[in-house]
Parts: C-alpha cells; sequence; structure tokens
C-alpha cells in the first residue's frame, strides 16, 4: 500500500478484512465476459471499482437492488459503454440496518482521531458525531456513542433493533487500524456502516493515504 | 529497562517548575524610576507583598530604584539570581538572556512584548536558542507574568493580589488573565497561582498542567486556552494529571475541516474535536469566566458527586421546578426518596406538602426545617448530592437557611462520609448579597440562579466519573 494515495473499494475491503472488521463479499470483474465468476446470492449491487471515482454515487456509477442475471448483464454493459476500460465490483446487496459512520481523520493539532456518527445525509447536516484519538478504549467506544444525539436510535427508538456491541467492536478495531497507519494514513471513511440487530456490517468505504 | 526508568526520573526532575514559580531570588531585568513604567510595576509588585527572598534590580542608568541598589548588568550581582523578570524592549532581550544564563539563572519571565504576536518570529527563535544553550525555561514574551498567591509572591507587572486558595489558573491571554484575577477576588474565590502563558515559546499549557498538578497548594486546574502547540503532550499531561481540569477554549473555528476530501474529515470542525478530546481525558469545558469560576470552585471545595442523583430543597415551588428542569437538561437525574427519607420528611414539614424531590419547604420555613431536610437528603441512599436554594420570598428567611447550610457543611468537613457534595442556590437582592457573602467567606459554592448551580453540580458529578466512584456511566 505504500506509494499511493487513493484505494479502490476491494483493496480497502481487504484491509478491514486482515482487521477483522466485518464487510461485505464482493467480486471485482472487467466485462460481461466475466459475469460467470459471480457467485454470490441476489439482490445484487454493481459499483464502478477505479481509484479514478471516489465518489461512486454522485458518477452515476452505483447501481441497486439488480435482481437476476439478466439485469447484471443489462448493467454491466451500461458501466462498460460509461466507463470503458475501468472494472466493476459486485456485492450483495446487504439487508438494510441503521446507517452510521466511522472513520479516521488527521487532527493538525492532535493527530489521528477516530471518528463515530449516524450516517445518511443527516450527517453532515446535523454534525451529530463524536471523535477520540487513536488508540481508544471499550469505555471510550461507549462514550462515543454515548455522546451523539442519534443514540437513541441505536438504544432500541420505536422497536428498531440493532446490535450495539457490534458498533463498538468495529470501533475498537478501526482504532486498532488507525494506530498502525497513524503517521501514513490521511482519511479513512466507512460509510455506510448497516447495524442490524445481529451484526453490523462496513458497505462502502474510502481511504486516503498522505 | 534501567536506561528507561533513569530518562524517566530525569524527565520528571526537569520538568518540576517549583524553582521558578517559588524562586529564592530574583532580578527584575529593566526596573524603572517611574511610576506607571511596566518596570517600575513589577519591582514594585514583587516587593510589596509576602515575599521573602533576595530582590535585585537591574538598571544601567540608575543607582536607586524603590529605595533598592541597582546594578548595570544581571552578572554584576554577587549572590545567585534564580529568576529573572524581564521588562527591557524586545529588541534588548536576546542579549539580557544571554547575561542571565551566563549568570547562571535558571528561569526567566520575559513580560516583554514585540515577539510573534506582532510577526517577529526571528526574535523568538534567537530568544529560544540562548534558552537551550543556557537550560533557561522560559515564560512568555508577551506575559503580564505570574502570581504565586499562597506564597504572596507577585511576579507581574499588574497590580491586585487574589485570595489566597486551592485554584491555580493559567491563561493564554494577558488581559483575560488579568480580568480574572479580579473577578475572583469580587467573588471572594481563593486561587492558589495565576500564571500568563503569553506567546508559549517555551513553558507551555502541558508543562502548566504537569507542574500545577504537583503543586500541593493546587487541588483544581483551570485554564484558559486559545489553541495548543503540541496537542499531542498536552493530552498526555491531562491524561496523567490527578487533579480536576476545567478548560475554557476559545476559537471555535472549522479551520481544520477545509481541504477534507471525506465525510470524515468534512466533520472534523476544530469545536467538536476540541470537545471531544477534552471528554477523552476527562477535561471539563466551561463555556465563559463564569463557568470557569463556578465549576473550579464547587470542585475546589466540595467533594465528587458518587453518582447523577440530584435531591433538591427549596422554600418555594418555582425554583424548585426549575432546578429540577436544568437537571433534566444537563443529564442529572431528580429521582424519589426512600421510604425512610419520605417519613423524616413527612415529620418535619405542614401536614399540606408532599414529602417529595423537589422538596418544597414552603414559604414560613426556619433554620429547623432546612437543617432537618438537608440532613435526611444526605443520609439518603437515592441522593448522590443536594442542592439548596433559598428564594428570597416575603416570608423567606435567607440568614437562617444559610445558617443551616453553613452547619451541615462544617459537618461534612469534620466528618466526611457520607461523602455528598451541597451546591446553594439563592436567589434576591441585597439582602441576600450580604448571606450569599458570609457563605462565600466559609467556601460554601453558592450561586445566584438555577442553571450555574445545576452546571456546578454537573461539574461534581463529571468529576466523580472520572474518579471511578459512579457504578453506571454517566
Amino acid at each position: 500500500m505504500k506509494n499511493r494515495k487513493v484505494f479502490t473499494e476491494n483493496e480497502i475491503k481487504d484491509l478491514l478484512r486482515k482487521y477483522k472488521i466485518p464487510t461485505t463479499d464482493y467480486v471485482v470483474i472487467r466485462d460481461e465476459k466475466e459475469l460467470g465468476k459471480i457467485r454470490l446470492r441476489y439482490p445484487l449491487v454493481l459499483k464502478i471499482c477505479s481509484p479514478k471515482f471516489i465518489h461512486k454515487t454522485e458518477v452515476g456509477g452505483v447501481r441497486l437492488g439488480i435482481k437476476n442475471k439478466e439485469e447484471l448483464k443489462k448493467a454491466c454493459r451500461e458501466f462498460q459503454e460509461k466507463f470503458p476500460g475501468e472494472k466493476f465490483l459486485a456485492e450483495t446487496m446487504e439487508e438494510q440496518g441503521v446507517e452510521v459512520i466511522i472513520g479516521l481523520v488527521q487532527d493538525p493539532t492532535f493527530g489521528l482521531l477516530i471518528m463515530f456518527g449516524m450516517g445518511g445525509i443527516f450527517t453532515e447536516v446535523l454534525r451529530d458525531v463524536s471523535f477520540r484519538v487513536v488508540p481508544i478504549k471499550k469505555r471510550d467506544a461507549e462514550q462515543m456513542i454515548n455522546e451523539i444525539k442519534g443514540r437513541r436510535i441505536l438504544e432500541g427508538f420505536r422497536g428498531i433493533k440493532t446490535n450495539k456491541d457490534a458498533v463498538i467492536n468495529i470501533l475498537l478495531k478501526v482504532s486498532k487500524l488507525g494506530v498502525n497507519f497513524r503517521n501514513s494514513l490521511k482519511e479513512l471513511d466507512l460509510n455506510p456502516v448497516f447495524v442490524r440487530e445481529q451484526d453490523a456490517v462496513v458497505v462502502d468505504a474510502r481511504l486516503i493515504m498522505k | 529497562m534501567d536506561r528507561f526508568i533513569f530518562s524517566d526520573l530525569l524527565l520528571k526532575k526537569m520538568s518540576s517548575l517549583d524553582f521558578f514559580f517559588n524562586p529564592k531570588s530574583i532580578a527584575v531585568i529593566g526596573a524603572s524610576r517611574t511610576p506607571g513604567k511596566i518596570g517600575y510595576e513589577a519591582l514594585k509588585n514583587v516587593l510589596i507583598y509576602e515575599y521573602k527572598g533576595k530582590v535585585y534590580p537591574v538598571n544601567p542608568n540608575a543607582e536607586e530604584v524603590l529605595g533598592l541598589r541597582t546594578y548595570s548588568s544581571v552578572k554584576d550581582i554577587k549572590g545567585d539570581v534564580e529568576l529573572g523578570l524581564i521588562v527591557v524592549p524586545a529588541e534588548f532581550v536576546p542579549s539580557v538572556l544571554e547575561e542571565c544564563g551566563e549568570k547562571g539563572v535558571r528561569g526567566a519571565v520575559i513580560i516583554s512584548s514585540g515577539f510573534v504576536e506582532i510577526g517577529n518570529h526571528e526574535i523568538g527563535e534567537r530568544v529560544l536558542r540562548i534558552a537551550k544553550k543556557y537550560k533557561i525555561r522560559i515564560l512568555g514574551p508577551n506575559t503580564m507574568g505570574f502570581k504565586n498567591a499562597n506564597q504572596g509572591l507577585d511576579a507581574s507587572f499588574v497590580f491586585g493580589m487574589p485570595y489566597k486558595g486551592r485554584i491555580g489558573i493559567a491563561s493564554q491571554s494577558g488581559a483575560l488573565g488579568i480580568g480574572i484575577i479580579y473577578y475572583a477576588v469580587l467573588e471572594r474565590i481563593g486561587l492558589s497561582k495565576v500564571i500568563g502563558m503569553g506567546n508559549k515559546l517555551d513553558i507551555d499549557d502541558a508543562d502548566i498542567i504537569e507542574y500545577l498538578s504537583r503543586d500541593e497548594s493546587t487541588r483544581v486546574i483551570g485554564m484558559y486556552i486559545e489553541g495548543l502547540k503540541d496537542g499531542k503532550r498536552f493530552l498526555e499531561a491531562a491524561g496523567k494529571c490527578k487533579k480536576p481540569i476545567v478548560v475554557l477554549k476559545a476559537g471555535r473555528t472549522k479551520a481544520g475541516a477545509l481541504a477534507a476530501v471525506s465525510h470524515t474529515g468534512a466533520l472534523a470542525g476544530a469545536d467538536e474535536v476540541y470537545d471531544s478530546v477534552f471528554r477523552q481525558v476527562n477535561i471539563i469545558r466551561a463555556k465563559d469566566v463564569t463557568e470557569l469560576f463556578d465549576f473550579a470552585n464547587a470542585l475546589a471545595h466540595q467533594p465528587p458527586a458518587g453518582g447523577r442523583r440530584i435531591g433538591i430543597i427549596s422554600n418555594g415551588g418555582g425554583a424548585g421546578i426549575l432546578l429540577a428542569d436544568a437537571c433534566s437538561e444537563n443529564g442529572l437525574l431528580v429521582p424519589e426518596f426512600e421510604t425512610r427519607t419520605i417519613k423524616k420528611l413527612g415529620e418535619v414539614l405542614p401536614p399540606l406538602v408532599k414529602p417529595r424531590n423537589p422538596v418544597d419547604l414552603v414559604a414560613d420555613a426556619s433554620f429547623y426545617r432546612y437543617e432537618a431536610v438537608m440532613r435526611a437528603l444526605l443520609e439518603d441512599r437515592n441522593i448522590d448530592g443536594i442542592i439548596v436554594t433559598c428564594v428570597h420570598a416575603g416570608y423567606a428567611r435567607p440568614r437562617e437557611y444559610a445558617g443551616a447550610v453553613l452547619k451541615m457543611i462544617d459537618m461534612q468537613r469534620k466528618d466526611p462520609a457520607p461523602d455528598k457534595p451541597i451546591i446553594c442556590c439563592w436567589i434576591g437582592g441585597r439582602e441576600v448579597e450580604e448571606v450569599i457573602e458570609d457563605l462565600k467567606i466559609e467556601n460554601v459554592p453558592v450561586y445566584r440562579d438555577t442553571t450555574r448551580a445545576v452546571r456546578a453540580m454537573l461539574a461534581l458529578v463529571k468529576e466523580g466519573s472520572r474518579l471511578g466512584l459512579h457504578n453506571e456511566r454517566v
């Protein structure tokens, strides 16, 4: 991972897996001839997978809810036309959960920080997030969750069931990753992370090195 | 291993700044004969309080200042000089400091301005090089100096000495630092030290925390900070500090978020980050000068709360409800009392008054009613701290109620078990002000409004959490 600044989703997800951070199973393909490689459960998601496109949704590089082979083939052809020469990532569309964001960012005063917040469009509008300097302890992870206003959603608001321990687990592992890349990492974005009744899973990720 | 221990000890020894803030001898370099000049005021301030060490004015153009023989250079002084108080213009500071180094001076307060604050970086770097060469510790430049109230030493150019006390204050801003001293005097809040950090060329926030955390006369550390030079060292020092730290942080900008690509980056605004990392090391953040002292005073004179369950006593329903609202807004609980407490309250309250939290002692409350109810609440196992209120209504007897508080506090200080904090809230006019004064003289934390009282209690709850006294999370 040396000498590069931007990484593709599959590379980042491999890194997350190394740190035992739960994320999606994926297959990377070049074109429709490789569709046979895909043995994933439908519905699928197809995404542009290139260091040139960090913001995938903004360039129309994400296709959700692909129900069968025909739809997959069609989506793949369209992507090939739109992004010639690029690779694509197919993965099972994860069952929706409460969306949260977990990240790492360099602060000019305090060094590498870990962040937690509620995900989705409200993240930036409400700035409902908390930070800690890495490494964090379990108590810090618990406090990070308790500090945000949206915590009630993670505490069973209106019968929504979420696994808070799974979030704490990811926070601690991201902190560990952060310690190992303390000086070289610029920003890591795990967004969204779906928090469900049984578990939590990183659905999309972005990594930028210094 | 041995090497590690050695370097650790060496570091501890070197970072001890006791010689600096409690020096055996002081040279005022740039002492002036003209009243109003900084060089005159600084020397006068060193002389007029209780300082017992040797004082040497340095001025090559005068034979005596304020009745003391002057020296043309610090090098001409026969005895040892531990601290130099430098008030010469900025351009002369490097040469004066060089002389201090040759003389063996260990610390220098550089009051002079004209350094990085006016864009002059070069001269500061020269000063720092000289300081490193001779191992001189520097406070400032561009600082008011410091006041060691407990030792009666004023090493600043500003007039005024705070009451002796337990709160050590450090301020990055000189003017605000001065304002803080006068505020503390007006509020009758005692201070152990007031330190102007100025440009923090050498001694910075982390050094001050390390020093005050080991200073016996300081129980609480209060700081005004605009920006930190070394955030990591600051957090390390704050994390290790065994005393509560209250910080007033200015500059709520979002500079850090400008160049961000990710969501995380865009959300990492400076103020949110400060808020979060302060919590990580248990720093209590105050939003203004009033809160800085409200928190520090409660922390200095009342025990930490073992939980967040608050009992409220008032002589009128309104104040009780306002306090309960403020508790709720600040994450504190106003729980039901134990059955035995309800029984005890039933015995002292008028028949129509319900014995519940907040307790309304009603308009005709007396010394006895306040005392009995305070005692009952302090013994209640559902209650971690109490807020006692007096509203100066028609039949109220503020002086009697204060008497009951003083009796309870006296008991608390003699026998600290059960160790529960008592916070007062006295609302009224001139007559109440006199009573507040009596409470303040006895170092009882007393506030003129409900939210201030509750927030002071919150500081004690946070301190209890820092010390691990809570079973539940706060």
